[in-house]
């Protein structure tokens, strides 16, 4: 209970779970979940099909009940005052459903009366603003069930923007959209994000989400296995890629790479040796990207010419593919994702 | 627990101003109800089933006034005797029309109110708005609540927008058997007994309608409040009344239990209000115009139990249960 107090007391955290579970007879489908979404995030949340993903949303929507733990949004718990949560809150779920009689237009001015707004036509305003927000204006008298699933989409997004709220969830909100939707979802979401907004997407596009996320949590079978900043995420999986002219140097590199390791360089978690896209030789080398001079200095030093040192950024689906693969743990090839899985638990926020 | 809870309030973060474009509406709780009524009320009007509805509403009571102003036409036409094409003119005008109207609400406007309810509450289920409406503020309670005042207000549009519609048409229509009408019923006592005899036909479908309310949450589909409900009242409510006659035929605690099965159904109940406002309203009490044995509270406390049950059970369903879809 003491944890509970101090989430609340904090007011600059708009989500935290706190052992928060559901399962659905045998399938536990959340496992014991410790989220915290700070005010102003723009918070990624991953995890393959059937991580539980959608469950934790609906459960922080208040449309399933958790088994146990519990949900605090806005410093409310939402088990008592979900109303007044919803209320700050504005989400799709899955595939944006409306009202399929209903014109685009008609659908929003709905919503509007749902979401506490003033019905009829003072909501007039807002609702024409926010279909020119998602570019939505020359279809809003045609009915929902005419829409494409990109305008589908792109409704959702307006309905969850409709009341201004503090809070934006978002449930794979680029789903069905071609690239330039995804590129303009991703300009909403940083204006929005610019705006002071906390967003919380759940997404397979790892590209978009490390795009616009400032941190993430990803989740495997229910459970949290990673949550933490992105930037700090990106980092542990540097690396650094090194090409040298013949096999025989390259075998020699990769000797004195490992031996510098385990003599005293300990920034290098590990040097593997791989194959480039046209099956050259190379080393990756699991280290901070600003360690490139000096690993061509070490080389250089034992007269091992590189004849390519290449930092590599790390990417959210190495990460995601490091943490979620089958035998992530049992063999790790990448070295920058061997060790983000060593240590995956590091970044979680404790309790 | 309460302590928790207690501690959320108070540490509850403010919230924070919102577009000036943005304008609340009043935040308590009737005042949440009566917005979602109205947008109920505006999803209803909008939807193509309605006016197909309302069409075959306006289009049976003009058939039925149609034809019987046809048949008095055809029979003045053939000379047949007076006695005859006066019952036609007497069903065609007031106080007569009153209860052909309402047979005719308490039939086919009972078929398409239990459309209507079934649609609008199983709809929210099929097309998966549930999840839509249940995200934006409204407690389950306040949604369901809602579409109880719209399907309210939508059955006492229709009482009253199908019986002035039958009353017009059939004093239009009596014309034709060329009898003029008279007024000599009208009293202010026998227009207060009209309108409890339309608030009876109300109730009647309220209930019913209430009935489609609570199969449609429970079967999460309009069908099934669609079917739940024909099938009990067009098919289960005449059978027991059934085995209510053969229970008069076993003597002991069996038949007389059979027997008292019909009291406590919803039409026979309706039957017996309606039937205990006839001789108020009818001047000339036919066989049926008897009062019921039966009385109006014993009628009263029964629909209210049935509207408790129904209601009550829909609205802890629709608390209680997660949103899958």
């Amino acid at each position: 209970m003491a944890d509970d107090i101090s989430y609340q007391d904090n007011e600059n955290i708009v989500i935290s779970t706190s052992r928060l579970t559901k399962a659905f007879g045998k399938l536990v489908a959340v496992n014991d979940l410790h989220l915290q979404v700070m005010r102003g995030d723009v918070f990624g949340f991953l995890g393959p099909n059937g991580s539980g993903k959608t469950t934790t949303i609906r459960m922080l929507l208040g449309l399933i009940r958790p088994t146990a733990g519990r949900a605090i949004i806005f410093g409310m718990d939402n088990s008592y005052q979900l109303p007044a949560i919803l209320l700050r809150i504005g989400a799709i779920v899955e595939t944006p459903v409306f009202y399929p009689y209903l014109s685009g237009k008609d659908n929003l001015h709905a919503v509007a009366a749902a979401s506490g707004m003033r019905s009829g036509s003072a909501s007039n305003r807002r609702v024409e603003e926010v279909l020119e927000i998602v570019e939505l204006g020359k279809q809003a008298k045609d009915a929902f069930r005419n829409y494409s699933l990109g305008m589908k989409q792109r409704l959702g997004i307006g309905a969850a923007l409709l009341a201004d709220p503090e809070l934006v969830l978002l449930d794979e909100p680029t789903n069905g959209l071609d690239p330039a939707g995804q590129y303009e979802i991703r300009q909403l979401i940083q204006r929005l994000s610019n705006l002071g907004k906390t967003i919380f997407i759940s997404s397979h596009f790892l590209h978009d989400i490390q795009q616009v996320c400032n941190r993430v949590a990803i989740l495997q079978k229910g459970n949290l296995i990673k949550q933490g900043e992105v930037n700090e995420l990106l980092q542990q999986g540097e690396q650094i890629i090194v090409r040298l002219n013949t096999i025989g140097d390259t075998e020699q590199a990769l000797t004195l790479l490992q031996q510098a390791r385990e003599q005293g360089l300990p920034w290098i978690e590990q040097a593997n040796m791989d194959t480039n896209k046209q099956n050259i030789p190379i080393i990756r080398v699991g280290a901070p990207r600003t360690r490139s001079a000096e690993i061509n200095a070490l080389l250089a030093r034992h007269n091992l010419f590189a004849a390519e040192i290449r930092p590599q950024e790390g990417s959210l689906e190495d990460l995601f593919l490091g943490l979620t693969a089958p035998s992530a743990s049992i063999s790790t090839p990448r070295p920058g994702m061997a060790a983000l899985a060593r240590d995956s638990h590091d970044l979680q926020i404790e309790e | 627990m309460k302590a928790s809870q207690h501690m959320a309030v108070e540490s509850s973060t403010p919230p924070s101003s919102r577009a000036s474009s943005v304008l609340m509406g009043r935040q308590d709780y009737i005042s949440a109800i009566l917005r979602l009524t109205g947008m109920e009320l505006y999803k209803i009007r909008r939807r193509l089933m309605s006016k197909v509805l309302s069409f075959i509403s306006v289009l049976s009571v003009l058939s039925i006034f149609g034809l019987l102003a046809l048949a008095a036409f055809l029979m003045a036409k053939d000379g047949t005797p007076s006695d005859a094409i006066l019952r036609f003119s007497e069903a065609l005008r007031l106080p007569g029309s009153l209860s052909l109207i309402v047979q005719l609400l308490l039939t086919l406007g009972q078929i398409l109110v239990i459309i209507l309810v079934s649609t609008i509450v199983g709809g929210e289920y099929t097309d998966k708005t549930v999840r839509l409406m249940l995200t934006r503020g409204p407690s389950r309670t306040q949604f369901l609540l809602s579409k109880i005042g719209a399907s309210t207000v939508c059955i006492m549009l229709g009482v009253v927008g199908i019986v002035l519609l039958g009353i017009f048409t059939g004093l239009l229509l009596n014309f034709t058997t060329g009898i003029v009408p008279t007024f000599d019923f009208f009293s202010a006592s026998w227009l207060g007994h009209s309108v409890l005899y339309l608030l009876i036909t109300m109730l009647g479908l309220l209930t019913y309608a209430m009935m489609a309310l609570f199969l449609s949450t429970l079967g999460r589909a309009t069908a099934a409040g669609l079917a739940g409900v024909l099938t009990w009242s067009f098919l289960i409510e005449p059978v027991i009344g059934v085995v209510g006659l053969f229970g008069r035929s076993i003597s002991g605690p069996l038949g007389s239990f059979f027997q008292s099965l019909p009291d406590y159904l919803i039409g026979s109940n309706i039957s017996v209000l309606l039937q205990n406002q006839d001789s108020y309203i009818f001047p000339t009490p036919s066989a049926q115009q008897v009062p019921s044995q039966s009385s109006d509270i014993h009628a009263l406390l029964v629909l209210l139990a049935y509207l408790v049950v129904f209601i009550g059970i829909a609205l802890w369903v629709n608390k209680r249960r997660d949103v899958l879809i």
